[in-house]
């Protein structure tokens, strides 16, 4: 019974008009107007965000393979190329000291920018509300000096 | 040409799904039939459809209410698109003044600075925000959410069979509605004919027709239907009905069918085309007419939906796709070097890595065999064994996807493959002076390196065999590290070379894991042809159509014996596209296929033609013509030939396996070459017939002697047997003379030939028979038959069966059960004998006219040579003979007088006879 309810929680992630289960109609103006709303914020909020998640996921993901942070950070004991001599070790340790930091911050960089992208996403509905509503309709034809 | 060469390649795939009705008025559930899908129309009824997991189903207020929505949606949305389109217009202009204010272009223009500050501006500017959101929304809304049919895995047998006979049991199945898997167009196109509740299913299917995506499955499939031709066609609205909403639902449900079988995402219009075909009969004799079918509509289809996904495979970024890890920067820091190595190998991972096509199509087993040998502490070394092309190389590189798929355990996480090349490999040897130290140092850095599988194609050729062993072998300079097991090593070998090189050595027998590959199923085949049509099409420019590709998978499965699937289905393509283009064709169908195997194999397996039907049709009649006497031994070989070329017969026998039983010189061997002749299409015969002589087989050795050696002889020759003479002329006829002289344990070998059409010879090679007719004769019971001749025809019935009686003590029964037929030729009459003669006069007449001398010959003539010649138990052979001194000697003395030349006409003379 789980796993048919997990299977319908990821069947209804991937379609969207799964949250529409039972169909009405839309023959009349405010149910079209209604649903057109609801459609749009339901896509908005809670489709696009998850959806921007699983992008970010496999984003990381190539970032962590392309940068091998992952790999360095579990091999950080082995020595540079597997010479297993003083030096292959110290040479191991050394270099990934010098490189890690940088992955790491070329990683953070991309989940920052990534993660401010996805907060824009999310205000700019309510931010676009924001000044259409406060921009005083009377005042619109006041030019500023 | 040939429809059915589908429906055999796509036979074995599995049932994925299974369409149900329900009779709302006495509550039964029942299974439909597949052969023409009926369109309930009465709401007593409802249909469904069962996956492994899912039950689908539509119901008509659901379709009403999803078509009206659509009409109103379509038009709301088009209005609000032209709005959002004029807001944002504005916004544009204003954000392009912003960038221009900013870089203080409008200093000049107060009036402008002050518009671009004003709150009218501000205010327009965020309007315009509004209309992106609403455009974005419109536009990014399918494509990042688009419509996804769960997984359809194929339904266990178990499960399929219980339905079929205890019903459904809906409690298993999570309940899904059908038309949420519609995609936009497929519910444009619905609501654009359905109006007032009636769907005018004609209209719906012309416009499908003329679909982009339809017309590019018709080029594929070679296939043409112009909606202008549908009238004569039969194609109208009584053959293609409009349909109330209620039929709707099946129209749906049997697209979502096709939708599934095609490996589909959401139900396209060419989902509700290839359905069609399943629904009006007038469709599918449409179909068969240009000698197409469903299946392979479908398989087009999901040949396209898999170009689509090697498409969107090629964006690293896409989270639907796997994603296959190369190590990155870091790779080669972690793991040791292969500097040595580098030089003679090549990195089998990297090169994967690079190429979405998918490999070790239909090798699963095998991979997850080598995946689990692979992951051992001790002996990882894997042997694969297998017939030349059966995709021993592509299990590699499947193996290789997965790692950089990262689906296999943690330990082969990270492994990269690594090829040797042998040639290379002693090159360097011999230029450097020391193989063994290179291969050493190879060895050392393969140790160190922690994280690469070794590849050797063609394990043998490292081994030297024992006969001509000389210098080092490199197996010995590697076996301390193949046994040590440090680094895993995986080997590809066929089965004789398996034989020939690891039987003799035990320690490196030993320390290899055997994995055994089979040839993979023609379905599979079919997908590994898919994967190479865009680069074949390139390379010759030519277009490929579905029918060729099906052709190349069956009729190399069955005719091209040295090689297995699907390296023989690969090579017969690429090499029917090089030789279409020598000869200017553009469009590459089945018939071109069939023409190049025809060509290349010298057997007429392209299509029955009106000149070859007629052939057939007359080959009883030429066949009596010229073998005399024998009426029931022609009529019974000639039907089994029959059966073969139209492909009614069993695939996996041999053509036909008969004993012929009669006295010497009854014409036993005579028919076997008139059929040979006749039906293979040779003039002479001689090529088309393998003639073995059983008494050759008497002891207990004579079965290696059948079977052939792979020891050569102090010429280093092997002998030719039986076996290579039907791998090098695999359609053939095989006479197996006089069987009963061979010993027991040969004949043994016949059960196997007779029911499976194959032989294993001991080099461990299978030679296929079944495009043979196999023909044993026999002269058990002769006598009796002989005696027999002059008396009532009563005597003839009772000596027949009693050699037949004799046969059935001399033969074992369970062999004698194997033959399609036993045929007792009778011993001739003088009228026979007489005919014969006159064949034989005939031949002889028309050997003599290409020198251009004429030869005539009275009536009596045939009769006197037939009365003279005529030896009681000794059949026609005395004729030949006579002829021969009598006619021929004569003749060529007169030829070498000089009183018979060039336009001479003479005639036989019974003064000749004397």
């Amino acid at each position: 019974m789980k796993q048919k309810t997990a299977q319908i929680e990821k069947l209804s992630r991937s379609i969207p008009a799964f949250r529409n289960r039972k169909l009405i109609s839309l023959a009349s103006t405010p149910a079209l107007l209604l649903f057109t709303v609801k459609d749009l914020l339901y896509w908005w909020y809670l489709q696009m965000p998850y959806y921007y998640l699983i992008s970010l996921n496999r984003l990381l993901l190539v970032a962590d393979d392309k940068l091998s942070l992952s790999a360095l950070l579990k091999t950080f004991f082995l020595p540079w190329k597997r010479d297993y001599s003083a030096l292959g070790h110290i040479m191991g340790i050394i270099i990934r000291i010098i490189y890690l930091p940088i992955g790491t911050m070329i990683f953070l960089s991309i989940l920052t920018v990534y993660l401010l992208f996805i907060t824009a996403w999310l205000a700019l509905p309510p931010i676009t509300i924001f000044f259409i509503a406060t921009t005083p309709f009377l005042k619109i034809f006041k030019f500023e000096q | 040409m040939n429809n059915s060469y589908l429906s055999r390649v796509v036979k074995q795939a599995k049932q994925k799904t299974i369409l149900g009705y329900h009779d709302k008025r006495v509550n039964k559930f029942g299974v439909m039939g597949t052969k023409q899908l009926p369109i309930l129309t009465s709401e007593d009824y409802s249909t469904f459809l069962v996956t492994r997991d899912h039950n689908f189903v539509v119901e008509t207020k659901q379709i009403e209410i999803l078509l009206n929505n659509y009409m109103v949606t379509a038009r709301f949305r088009k209005l609000k698109k032209q709005l959002a389109t004029i807001l944002i217009l504005p916004g544009i202009l204003i954000s392009i003044g912003f960038v221009l204010k900013l870089l203080g272009f409008f200093y000049d223009y107060p009036t402008l600075h002050s518009i671009l500050s004003s709150r009218l501006v501000n205010w327009a500017f965020w309007i315009s925000v509004l209309g992106v959101i609403i455009s974005w929304h419109d536009y990014f809304r399918l494509k990042s959410h688009p419509i996804k049919l769960p997984e359809t895995p194929p339904i266990p047998e178990k499960q399929a069979k219980a339905i079929k006979t205890a019903g459904f049991k809906f409690a298993r199945y999570i309940q899904l509605k059908a038309f949420y898997f519609l995609s936009e167009e497929s519910q444009r196109l619905l609501a654009k004919y359905y109006r007032r509740g009636i769907f005018d299913t004609l209209e719906f299917f012309a416009e499908i027709l003329t679909a982009k995506d339809t017309q590019r499955i018709l080029e594929r499939a070679n296939l043409e239907i112009d909606v202008h031709e549908f009238e004569t066609k039969s194609i109208n609205s009584t053959t293609i009905p409009d349909y109330p909403t209620a039929g709707l639902r099946c129209i749906i449900l049997y697209a979502l069918e096709d939708a599934i079988l095609t490996e589909s995402h959401e139900i396209r219009p060419e989902h509700f085309f290839s359905a069609f075909f399943k629904v009006f009969p007038t469709l599918k004799n449409l179909l068969n007419e240009n000698n197409s079918s469903v299946d392979l509509i479908r398989e087009i289809i999901r040949f396209f939906n898999r170009e689509e996904e090697k498409e969107k495979a090629s964006n690293i970024l896409n989270p639907d796709t796997i994603y296959y890890r190369t190590g990155g920067v870091g790779k080669f820091w972690i793991y040791g070097y292969t500097f040595i190595l580098n030089k003679f190998s090549k990195d089998i991972t990297e090169k994967v890595a690079s190429i979405h096509d998918r490999f070790g199509i239909g090798h699963e087993r095998e991979i997850e065999e080598i995946t689990s040998i692979l992951g051992r502490m001790s002996n990882k070394n894997v042997l694969l064994i297998g017939e030349p092309g059966v995709g021993k190389s592509s299990i590699i590189k499947g193996l290789a996807q997965s790692i950089l798929a990262g689906q296999v355990p943690p330990h082969l996480k990270n492994k990269r493959i690594i090829q040797l090349d042998v040639t290379g490999l002693l090159a360097r040897g011999v230029g450097e002076g020391n193989l063994e130290q290179l291969i050493q140092k190879a060895m050392q850095e393969l140790s160190s390196a922690g994280n690469t599988i070794l590849y050797i194609d063609e394990i043998q050729e490292i081994i030297p065999a024992k006969s001509d062993q000389s210098g080092t072998s490199i197996s010995s300079i590697m076996l301390p590290y193949i046994l040590e097991s440090n680094f895993p090593i995986i080997g590809t070998i066929n089965y004789a070379d398996y034989k020939k090189f690891f039987y003799s050595n035990e320690s490196l027998r030993q320390s290899f894991d055997s994995v055994e590959v089979s040839p993979v199923f023609p379905t599979d085949a079919l997908e590994i042809l898919e994967t190479i049509i865009d680069d074949l099409e390139q390379n010759y420019d030519m277009y490929i159509t579905f029918p060729a590709l099906t052709a190349a998978v069956e009729l190399s499965q069955r005719y091209i014996s040295e090689r297995k699937l699907p390296d023989s289905a690969v090579r017969t393509l690429e090499a029917t596209c090089s030789w279409a283009q020598s000869k200017g064709i553009r469009l590459l169908d089945d018939e071109h296929v069939a023409k190049y195997i025809s060509i290349q194999t010298e057997i007429p397996v392209d299509s029955i033609n009106a000149e070859e039907a007629t052939k057939l049709m007359n080959l009883e009649q030429n066949i009596k013509k010229r073998v005399i006497g024998q009426d029931e031994a022609v009529n019974k070989t000639v039907e089994s030939l029959k059966r073969a070329r139209t492909d009614i017969r069993d695939p996996n026998k041999p053509i036909g396996v008969f004993l012929f039983l009669g006295p010497t010189g009854v014409g036993k061997t005579h028919l076997a070459k008139v059929i040979a002749q006749e039906y293979f299409g040779r003039e002479d015969g001689k090529e088309d017939i393998i003639k073995i002589d059983m008494s050759e087989y008497q002891d207990t050795d004579s079965i290696n002697k059948f079977l052939g050696s792979y020891e050569r002889d102090s010429m280093g020759q092997s002998s030719v047997t039986l076996l290579d003479k039907v791998k090098s002329r695999p359609y053939s006829v095989v006479l197996f003379d006089e069987i009963e002289k061979a010993h027991a344990r040969v004949l043994d070998l016949f059960l196997q030939l007779f029911d499976e059409g194959r032989l294993t010879s001991n080099r461990g090679e299978t030679i296929n028979f079944t495009n043979c007719i196999i023909i044993c004769t026999s002269n058990i019971g002769s006598k009796l038959l002989l005696d027999a001749l002059n008396d009532e025809k009563a005597l003839w019935e009772e000596a027949k069966n009693r050699a037949i009686i004799e046969l059935r003590q001399a033969i074992r029964p369970e062999l004698l059960n194997r033959f399609d037929d036993v045929i007792v030729f009778s011993p001739h009459t003088v009228e026979n004998l007489v005919k014969i003669t006159e064949i034989l006069l005939t031949e002889l007449a028309d050997r003599i006219s290409e020198k251009g001398i004429s030869i005539t010959w009275g009536k009596p003539i045939p009769v006197l040579i037939a009365n003279k010649a005529r030896v009681p138990g000794m059949g026609a052979r005395p004729l030949k003979r006579y002829i021969q001194e009598k006619v021929e000697g004569r003749l060529a003395t007169e030829i070498i007088q000089g009183s018979l030349q060039k336009g001479s006409e003479i005639e036989i003379k019974s003064e000749w006879l004397n």
